[in-house]
């Protein structure tokens, strides 16, 4: 066919402008997406050093335990304090380079991109303890509780006092802060490993408890309060 | 976007309504059946393909303009004229001529021979689309295309076009 023929055609099939095309487009809501899919695309934008750093410290505490036993818990503690900071950072990582508003204004809430990112590596982190804890049981000879709670409380605090700093400063200081206090606790870990046994002894678990659970409170606190100040920014 | 098949939303939305234009012949009830058209494709299709997108699409408007005929005894809409747009009407002798000759011609047509029309060389559906909205093999498509574009030139010649 002519292609004056075919630019007539589109002529002759023209319909009146439409009216309400503009406010339609406007107003359509984008498609859903399931949770699963929207998480799998997360984790894609999740650093690799983050992911990095938890194959190093599960590979440092296996060799650990090969070369170690004895002090395995005193590393796996040092260890979780990093491990919590992969969370903070990459929670704060939006706020740190000044990208919040810019998250917010495209397909997903900040909200949504935070929830998910954060439960990502909430998960690895999970499976991560649940492959060490026995490793560590079996090695220093201890109940699946006093290990769990040993390697929980560093992870626990480093993340409530990472999300409290995130919470509190603002920009690349933020993240330097979260460091720092990061590898105090790891350190602080190791050397009462080493220098204060009488911590690790049985009678003790019931503070270990209470500090866990207090500690886990205050941490899934801070976490809605960074999913809440999400919503101002 | 539209879905996962990165065909532009705005760009479909204008054929939509074209092609509910030329099934209706009512400017709000195309804009009506086209806006509904993409509200259900949102609601309940995740096409895999532009192909299957666009199938969905032409499909669900298809059969909300026949609901459209039903309910408002539109049957005959199609038969009815289109409106001469404005900017033509302070165009020369000769595109004045043009459009009336091909305009006569596509009149000439039945209804499901304009539509294919529309659907090829207006709307620039593509062949594999077509044929998965009519139900029929893309070689069927091909033919009856092949033939309607023949009735049509034929129809032109008559009208005396070039």
């Amino acid at each position: 066919m002519r292609r004056e023929v075919r630019e007539e055609l589109k002529r002759v099939f023209e319909p009146p402008k439409p009216q309400g095309k503009r406010a339609f487009l406007r107003a359509l809501a984008q498609p859903r997406i399931s949770i699963l899919r929207f998480a799998l695309t997360q984790l894609g934008y999740i650093r690799r050093w983050s992911w990095a750093v938890s194959v190093m410290i599960f590979a440092g505490s296996v060799a650990a335990s090969v070369w170690s036993p004895s002090r395995l818990l005193g590393i796996v503690s040092a260890f979780a304090p990093l491990l919590a900071l992969t969370v903070v950072t990459e929670s704060g990582r939006s706020e740190s380079y000044e990208m919040a508003e810019l998250e917010t204004a495209t397909r997903f809430s900040l909200r949504s991109v935070l929830l998910a990112r954060l439960g990502l590596l909430g998960l690895a982190n999970l499976v991560m303890f649940f492959l060490l804890l026995p490793v560590v049981v079996w090695r220093q000879e201890l109940g699946v509780l006093r290990a769990g709670l040993y390697i929980l409380l560093p992870y626990l605090l480093t993340a409530f006092a990472g999300l409290w700093v995130l919470r509190r400063f603002r920009g690349r200081e933020a993240v330097y802060c979260c460091v720092g206090v990061a590898a105090c606790i790891s350190f602080l870990a190791a050397m009462l490993f080493e220098t204060v046994p009488q911590l690790y002894q049985p009678d003790m678990v019931s503070w270990w408890f209470a500090g866990v659970l207090a500690l886990g409170v205050g941490t899934v606190r801070q976490c809605t309060g960074i999913v809440r100040d999400s919503l101002a920014a | 976007m539209l879905g996962d098949c990165f065909v532009d939303m705005e760009e479909q939305y204008d054929k939509i309504y074209r092609y509910c234009y030329f099934r209706l012949r009512s400017r709000q009830a195309a804009e009506d059946i086209t806006q509904e058209t993409f509200l259900r494709y949102f609601e309940r299709y995740q096409c895999a393909t532009s192909e299957q997108t666009l199938r969905c699409l032409y499909t669900i408007a298809r059969n909300l303009c026949v609901d459209e005929y039903r309910r408002d005894s539109r049957e005959a809409a199609w038969a009815q004229p289109y409106p001469y747009p404005e900017e033509e009407k302070g165009e020369g002798d000769e595109q004045v001529l043009t459009s009336l000759l091909v305009r006569a011609a596509v009149a000439s047509l039945e209804q499901d021979e304009q539509e294919l029309l529309l659907l090829r060389y207006v709307n620039e559906v593509p062949i594999q689309s077509i044929a998965q909205f009519y139900g029929i093999s893309r070689f069927a498509v091909y033919r009856r295309l092949a033939a309607v574009t023949k009735r049509f030139q034929a129809a032109l010649r008559k009208e005396g076009f070039g």
